[in-house]
């Protein structure tokens, strides 16, 4: 999938044309419905999580060492190459 | 308390686990500041108690009321503490028992539901339905362009969503007036009896829609519903009265009260209106800061434990209001929170609440309110308010705009 720096991780999978990704709240780090496991390999490479994001993702059933929510997640080109598989909802 | 405010409906007695200083009548129905602009009324409250006892509260005799942000957040985001259950009660009026669904469901019950319903609203659903959308939002436009002027609520605010909704429900356009005095009734009117007979009539209604559609199923909502089954079990008859009375109301007035506010805002403030025409590529941006200067909904949950929070002790069994409002407008998160700024960074509003009870028709909603902005501002020259016109807007449970007369100059 083509990636713009500076766009969320979110709105990348959206743009792919991924209509699987909910993405309720549009990206405010408020509903968990833009929830995905990270490639392991990536996972450090990328900022922490905030609080807010921890709460948000304890609430699913498939919460992960590895989940983030993708909207917090920013893209840039330090990331070129970064494998992300949705999770189910719940 | 030293900041008195104007109390309406009676106050109930407060339980004894409430000391008196933690005591403050709010009335969301019937100060007389809802009448003005609930949305400053409700403000008023920022900045004083974190968290108070507000005995006016007409569902549950009494409330807890969070006033910031941080908390409202916490409680929507922490299930395990606080429960849904009951939070709108509608059964109840009526002697029945039944949830409404999702919204009365806690994880992992609501989680099931949602997984059922999330894809009836979902991304590419609505934007099958963008050129429908945009068509309807044109013809009622047209209808009242050339006019130089229009009651808003009733050429465009009510019948734009409304009818975008009841198609996807599956309920006949003839009755749409009916069906919105009946939400009137259940959602905004103080008067306990009209809220049952309300009540009563719309469960009537969806029965016999329910039925209609097992024995002739059509292309819309309803007939999903019915259809239905969660891990392998048909959706008991309580389940699909549950989903079609949520979807119902809603569904009906959320968009309708969105659209009262943000074309009043538009027409009290001309150069951001002109803004808009000139930069239509803004439009997304100045919906999602206009959907949280203008945050309608206010629910409720119930606390499943003793809970410390915000200073105060809440008792297992106590009911918590959740004024979305109060969060969008918090000053401690949003700078200049009652100014409405179409750059403003880091929008975390909460005008479709937060968490696992997030808004499921997010996406249509926000498609509806760009699309309305959208093509008023392409169609119809700036707009104003009408000169000595009345202008009646109302607090509750959905805060909404019944009466706005816009005028504008035709060529």
């Amino acid at each position: 999938m083509d990636a713009t720096p500076g766009l969320s991780v979110m709105q990348i999978i959206r743009d792919g044309g991924v209509e699987e990704l909910l993405a309720l709240c549009g990206g405010c780090c408020s509903c968990a419905t833009c929830h995905v496991h990270v490639a392991p390999e990536w996972f450090d490479r990328l900022p922490p999580r905030s609080r807010d994001e921890c709460d948000l993702l304890d609430s699913s059933d498939f919460n992960a060492p590895t989940s983030r929510l993708s909207c917090q997640v920013l893209f840039d080109a330090s990331l070129d190459g970064l494998t992300v598989t949705i999770a189910p909802e719940g | 308390m030293s900041d008195q405010v104007a109390v309406v409906a009676p106050a109930n007695p407060v339980p004894s686990h409430i000391p008196p200083e933690q005591v403050k009548a709010f009335d969301f129905y019937a100060d007389p500041r809802m009448s003005q602009c609930p949305f400053a009324a409700t403000a008023t409250l920022h900045g004083k108690e974190r968290v108070f006892w507000n005995p006016t509260n007409w569902q549950f005799g009494g409330a807890w009321v969070l006033t910031t942000a941080e908390d409202i957040r916490f409680v929507l985001g922490s299930p395990d503490l606080f429960t849904n259950k009951g939070e709108a009660g509608f059964s109840g009026f009526v002697g029945e028992s039944w949830d409404l669904i999702p919204l009365e469901l806690d994880p992992p019950e609501h989680t099931k539901f949602r997984k059922l319903l999330n894809p009836l609203l979902a991304p590419p659903v609505v934007s099958k339905m963008a050129p429908g959308i945009t068509a309807r939002a044109a013809a009622l436009i047209d209808n009242v362009r050339d006019r130089g002027g229009c009651e808003f609520m009733e050429a465009f605010g009510r019948p734009f969503p409304v009818g975008i909704f009841m198609q996807l429900m599956g309920l006949p356009a003839e009755q749409t007036d009916t069906f919105l005095k009946w939400e009137y009734d259940l959602l905004h009117d103080p008067d306990m009896r009209v809220k049952v007979g309300a009540a009563v009539a719309i469960r009537d209604y969806l029965r016999e829609l329910a039925a209609d559609r097992r024995a002739s199923p059509k292309d819309d909502i309803a007939s999903f519903v019915v259809a239905s089954a969660i891990e392998g079990q048909q959706l008991t008859d309580d389940q699909v009265m549950g989903i079609l009375y949520l979807l119902f109301v809603g569904g009906l007035d959320t968009v309708a009260s969105s659209l009262g506010f943000f074309f009043r805002h538009l027409a009290e403030h001309p150069e951001q209106q002109e803004q808009l025409r000139r930069q239509p590529e803004m439009i997304e941006k100045a919906v999602e800061e206009l959907l949280r200067r203008y945050s309608v909904v206010t629910s409720s949950r119930q606390c499943k434990v003793d809970v410390e929070l915000g200073g105060v002790r809440m008792k297992q069994g106590d009911w918590i209001t959740i004024n979305d409002s109060l969060a969008s407008l918090d000053p401690a998160e949003f700078a200049r929170p009652m100014e409405v700024d179409f750059d403003r960074k880091n929008n975390r509003h909460l005008g479709f609440s937060f968490g696992p009870h997030f808004c499921m028709g997010s996406h249509l909603a926000r498609r509806e309110l760009a699309v309305a902005l959208r093509e008023w501002l392409a169609r119809v020259p700036a707009w104003r308010l009408k000169d000595n016109a009345p202008i009646a807007v109302h607090g509750g449970g959905v805060f909404g705009v019944e009466h706005l007369e816009l005028e504008w100059n035709v060529a």
